[in-house]
């Protein structure tokens, strides 16, 4: 329309259509965009959600090359350094001169002539610079990159940013590893509850009457049942002669058993009202085969549900392992998860003493955090149509 | 009414017996029975342990039945006598055992679910009539801080800011001046003084899903038509969002008082144990470590009642606050 | 008309800052409605007639304003009083104000179009007419259940007593409006604000629904501000009609005369659009052109003029037209009767440079 009508195009201008401003081609672009776009700009005004995402994204990387952001292997002891406090990065030295990388201070230990309890202190006399990309102990990153750079480290002695446990082992480095288990728990949890929730939630909603009335009473029935103390029983009842390994994928099997109860109910309720809609109707008219409505009406319409509804629940996975790992029900060390490292952790003594024997806490915090918030921005998403 | 009423109270009853065997199904689960392991524990001490011994012991303590037989008369001593059996740990009923601690369970679940909507319920208020406020952030944030925090943490950080902060020592339900007294108003205030901790931690979770669910039903009861409606025919601001979006948010809060208190029961044995409770807690997980089975089968059962119990009674407050669902059950 | 105006709207602006724009739901609406007179005000959805009924009782939903103009209303019971001439400005009112709270369901009621979502579910059916009674009225609460009853059996609910205890799902549509209607009559208000009372309901339950209010509207002499977007019904029960199109008062006057004399080309293009029995049999209905245009986007000028047939090009697109008087009762807004045509713009304004109409 930049060039210049005739008269008689003019006047059809006036006629069929209202004047384009800039606003009109705005609302231009928001009555076409795709629905994925419109989900994009939803969750983009929630800002939660992408500090969320953010917080995700650092743990799957975390949880991807833990082997080479950890300085040390999770079982490395340093044994003259047992329950060592975190030690603190300096950027300044006490002449105030900056430094970068930063460097850590030498320990110093001392013996309280009163209680003989060992005190340790830093030594502000030795200056022990970080490094990064270090060559350290050898690793196979998930088991097949071989390498033995580590992001960071010192190259004489160690350094413990989160402190040491009672064995002498890093935290910091432990906590890395443990974050590839606690949220391959999470994930593969929710991909049991994914299938079971799929499944029979679509056979209630898909064939309704009767067996949807037997499912729902089932799910009713199980949903009353109080999750913690009977995952306590069932993880209780797991061999005590089982390796580390079996017990991590009975123990996913376990938290993932009961958590589709929610997903199946949302599969079921929405298959059903979506039977209504005049969108299938009008596919099913048009000829459409059952599979072509299910898989290409039906399943996208309802998918993001699924997905938020899943976001949602990922938070109950990582506390439901947590829980039990905590009390000594669920992982069993060597495997390491953020609760296998708390059973540390079990009492004031530790609160008042070690505190950063609590470091995993914070993990698992912020863990459940970004779910949730990636959770609500999405779900606020998810109905893109909804203003 | 009426007929409403017995529906949901047969239906209770249907999922206790379904319970019970699930109950049963899962305590008998582990491979290895009590013989097994007892035969264990005294061949370290040094016993000499023959198969026969076990067999005898097995015998002596009905394992060897099929376990539906075993089922039948365990569920029939519960119902006919109220007889759970005998903890095989401890040598005493099962009744025996958990009896007077289960009362403190019931009693912290109920705290607890007190606390939760004396919470929720005008935080909730607050947060929609005041939404986007500084007020509703903040407590919008602590709702997410509450979801997001494991209960234990929060047991261990509240005791520790107990003992530091106000120096008295909140483990356990007493003070010890008291644990073997008996009852008196200064040993019913210790308690309270004891209780609040275990109540808040287990609360929390609740709290912060209903302030939620009341912010939420309320924002969107606040902009309907009947609401408009009575606005339109004079009613005061105030006396207005008190009778109808108020009191209409309430019946999503009512329906899952259920879940909560199930929430709050599941919560409580690891909570109990952190906090080293004298209640049904620490005795539930050492009987699951021992595979006492009568014991651990007792408490999953208590625990499983009284998730059941309580849907039954939110199921009935329900019913009082929402005409249309009394209706439900006479049609 | 010598008579003193009930509700004189006075050049009244409403908009909606929403975030995709700002939407002006009513730009200058001008209307008077007299004691006892029914006014209808037709349009199309999205023309502001239930806005402008909104903002009677100041009920406008969030986010939408009131940005100019005055709705003058002359209280019959109360506020004798106030400022003399007894008139108060009810777009100058905070809107939890005490006035404002006891003129609304006092002295100005309302009905809605969905009387299934206009009580609420939990409370009884005489809880709520009650709550209305006791707000305006000294009345015992055994006072106000037996004046609740009387009312429900005015409006032909029978058994009415009992009724009064029945939850509004036990109530059909129908009876749920004839309750409303109630509510609304319980102070025997001067100006009842009926917003598409019959639009939800079964033609059948319409027609009783407006003999009904016809019958009340007699008995009580209240007036009523009618809005519907359908002109049959108008034609039924009103004495003046106002025909909207976004956010104006295009043509107004009585109602006989609108319906055979119409002036304005979209009351024409709404009238050809009705089915007569007998006149329209055998030809076609003529639809209006186009639809409403986006709401975030006014037209420059006229805002009929991208749907009008007899557009003047150059003009309706630039000229705001003005309300011109054609006698004592009727009036237009349509450069086509203005006294004094403007001359065409000769190099019409390219329109996507021409200034929005705020």
């Amino acid at each position: 329309m930049a060039s210049t009508p005739g008269v008689l195009g003019r006047l059809r201008l006036f006629r069929k259509t209202p004047p384009e401003t800039k606003t009109n081609q705005a609302e231009d672009t928001y009555y076409t965009a795709s629905q994925f776009q419109l989900m994009w700009w939803k969750f983009r005004r929630h800002h939660l959600a992408l500090i969320g995402t953010f917080l995700l994204f650092i743990f799957l990387i975390i949880s991807l090359f833990a082997e080479f952001i950890a300085p040390y292997d999770p079982f490395t002891r340093d044994a003259e350094y047992l329950f060592g406090p975190p030690q603190r990065l300096h950027f300044f030295d006490e002449t105030g001169a900056f430094h970068f990388p930063p460097f850590i201070y030498g320990i110093e230990f001392a013996m309280d002539p009163k209680t003989f309890l060992l005190t340790i202190t830093e030594d502000t006399s030795i200056k022990i610079p970080l490094e990064f990309f270090v060559h350290g102990e050898p690793y196979r990153m998930l088991g097949f990159i071989q390498s033995d750079i580590h992001l960071f480290g010192v190259s004489d002695g160690f350094v413990h940013l989160f402190g040491t446990d009672k064995l002498g082992r890093d935290i910091f480095s432990r906590v890395m590893f443990a974050t590839r288990i606690s949220l391959s728990i999470g994930v593969i949890g929710l991909l049991i509850a994914f299938f079971l929730g799929i499944i029979i939630g679509g056979i209630s909603g898909f064939f309704g009457g009767r067996v949807d009335n037997t499912i729902q009473r089932f799910i009713e029935f199980i949903r009353s049942i109080p999750t913690l103390p009977l995952w306590m029983a069932l993880a209780a009842s797991l061999p005590k002669e089982w390796p580390p390994l079996q017990v991590y994928f009975a123990i996913t099997i376990i938290i993932g058993l009961l958590a589709w109860t929610h997903l199946a109910r949302r599969v079921r309720s929405k298959l059903l009202s979506l039977r209504e809609e005049d969108y299938v109707t009008a596919a099913k008219i048009a000829g459409s085969s059952d599979q072509r409505v299910i898989f290409r009406h039906m399943v996208p319409s309802f998918l993001s549900y699924i997905i938020v509804d899943l976001t949602i629940s990922f938070p109950y996975m990582i506390l439901g392992e947590t829980a039990l790992s905590f009390i000594g029900l669920g992982l069993r060390p060597p495997v390491i998860s953020w609760g296998v490292m708390l059973q540390d952790a079990q009492n004031v003594r530790a609160i008042a003493l070690y505190p950063w024997l609590f470091a995993p806490l914070a993990f698992v915090i912020l863990a459940v955090l970004a779910f949730s918030f990636v959770g609500d921005g999405m779900r606020d998403a998810s109905d893109p149509y909804s203003r | 009414m009426l007929r409403f009423l017995l529906e949901r109270f047969g239906l209770m009853i249907l999922m206790l017996a379904g319970l019970s065997v699930i109950v049963f199904i899962t305590i008998e689960l582990p491979p290895g029975d009590f013989a097994d392991r007892q035969a264990y524990r005294m061949k370290s001490t040094g016993v000499r342990v023959t198969e026969e011994d076990i067999v005898r012991m097995r015998q002596q303590m009905g394992l060897d039945r099929p376990w539906p037989q075993r089922y039948i008369t365990w569920i029939g001593n519960i119902v006919l006598y109220g007889n759970f059996g005998m903890s095989m740990s401890q040598h005493l009923p099962v009744t025996q055992v958990i009896g007077d601690r289960i009362g403190f369970t019931a009693l912290l679940a109920l705290t607890a679910l007190a606390f939760t909507y004396l919470l929720a319920i005008p935080i909730g208020i607050f947060s929609a009539v005041r939404q986007y406020s500084i007020g509703d952030y903040f407590f919008t944030f602590l709702g997410y801080i509450g979801m997001a925090t494991p209960s234990f943490l929060l047991a261990l950080v509240l005791l520790y800011f107990s003992v530091m902060v106000l120096g008295n020592n909140v483990g356990g339900l007493f003070s010890p001046q008291y644990a073997d007294a008996p009852w008196s108003l200064e040993k019913g205030l210790d308690l309270m003084n004891h209780l609040w901790i275990p109540a808040i931690v287990l609360a929390l979770a609740g709290t912060a899903f209903e302030i939620r669910t009341m912010r939420a039903t309320m924002l969107d009861e606040k902009n309907k038509l009947y609401v408009t409606a009575a606005r339109a025919r004079g009613m005061p601001e105030n006396k207005l969002l008190m009778k109808y979006p108020v009191r209409v948010a309430l019946n999503p809060i009512a329906s899952t008082s259920g879940w909560n208190l199930t929430a709050i029961i599941a919560g409580a044995p690891l909570v109990a144990f952190v906090l080293a409770l004298p209640d049904t807690g620490p005795i539930y997980l050492n009987s699951l470590l021992d595979q006492d089975i009568y014991l651990s089968g007792a408490m999953l059962l208590f625990y499983a009642a009284l998730t059941i119990l309580g849907t039954f009674l939110s199921d009935i407050l329900l019913a009082v606050l929402d005409p249309r669902v009394r209706a439900g059950g006479q049609g | 008309m010598t008579q003193t105006p009930l509700l004189e709207i006075k050049d009244l602006h409403i908009s909606f800052p929403l975030d995709e724009g700002t939407v002006q739901a009513v730009a200058g609406v001008n209307l008077t409605i007299y004691p006892g007179q029914v006014m209808g005000v037709v349009g199309e959805s999205g023309c502001g007639k239930s806005v402008t009924a909104q903002s009677l009782l100041r009920i406008i939903p969030p986010p939408g304003r009131i940005d100019a103009g005055q709705i003058l209303f002359r209280p019959s019971k109360l506020f004798k009083d106030t400022k003399g001439d007894g008139v108060v400005d009810l777009a100058a009112f905070k809107s939890n104000d005490e006035t404002l709270r006891r003129i609304r369901g006092n002295e100005i009621a309302m009905i809605f179009q969905e009387p299934m979502n206009s009580f609420s579910p939990v409370h009884t059916i005489g809880n709520q007419l009650m709550e209305a009674i006791l707000l305006h009225q000294k009345m015992t609460e055994k006072e106000a259940r037996a004046r609740g009853a009387e009312l429900l059996r005015l409006v032909g609910i029978s058994n009415a007593d009992a009724r009064m205890d029945n939850y509004p799902y036990q109530f059909s549509g129908g009876m749920r409006q004839r309750a409303m209607i109630a509510i609304a009559l319980s102070c025997t208000p001067s100006l009842l604000v009926a917003d598409e009372p019959t639009t939800a309901l079964d033609v059948t339950i319409q027609a009783q629904i407006l003999d009904l209010l016809r019958r009340l509207q007699q008995q009580f002499g209240m007036a009523i501000m009618f809005i519907t977007h359908n002109l049959g019904v108008i034609a039924q029960i009103a004495d003046h009609v106002a025909i909207m199109y976004l956010g104006q008062v295009v043509e107004q006057g009585p109602v006989r005369e609108i319906l055979r004399n119409p002036k304005h080309p979209y009351t024409m293009d709404l009238l050809r659009a009705v089915p007569r029995l007998g006149k329209t049999a055998g030809k076609r209905l003529v639809a209006i052109e186009g639809g409403i245009p986006s709401p975030f986007n006014r037209p420059t000028g006229c805002p009929f003029h991208p749907r009008c047939s007899k557009v003047i090009p150059g003009v309706c697109n630039t000229h705001i037209p003005q309300l011109v008087q054609l006698d004592e009762t009727h009036s237009v807004r349509c450069v086509l009767y203005e006294p004094k045509v403007p001359q065409p713009n000769p190099e019409p304004t390219d329109v996507r440079t021409a200034p929005a109409v705020a």
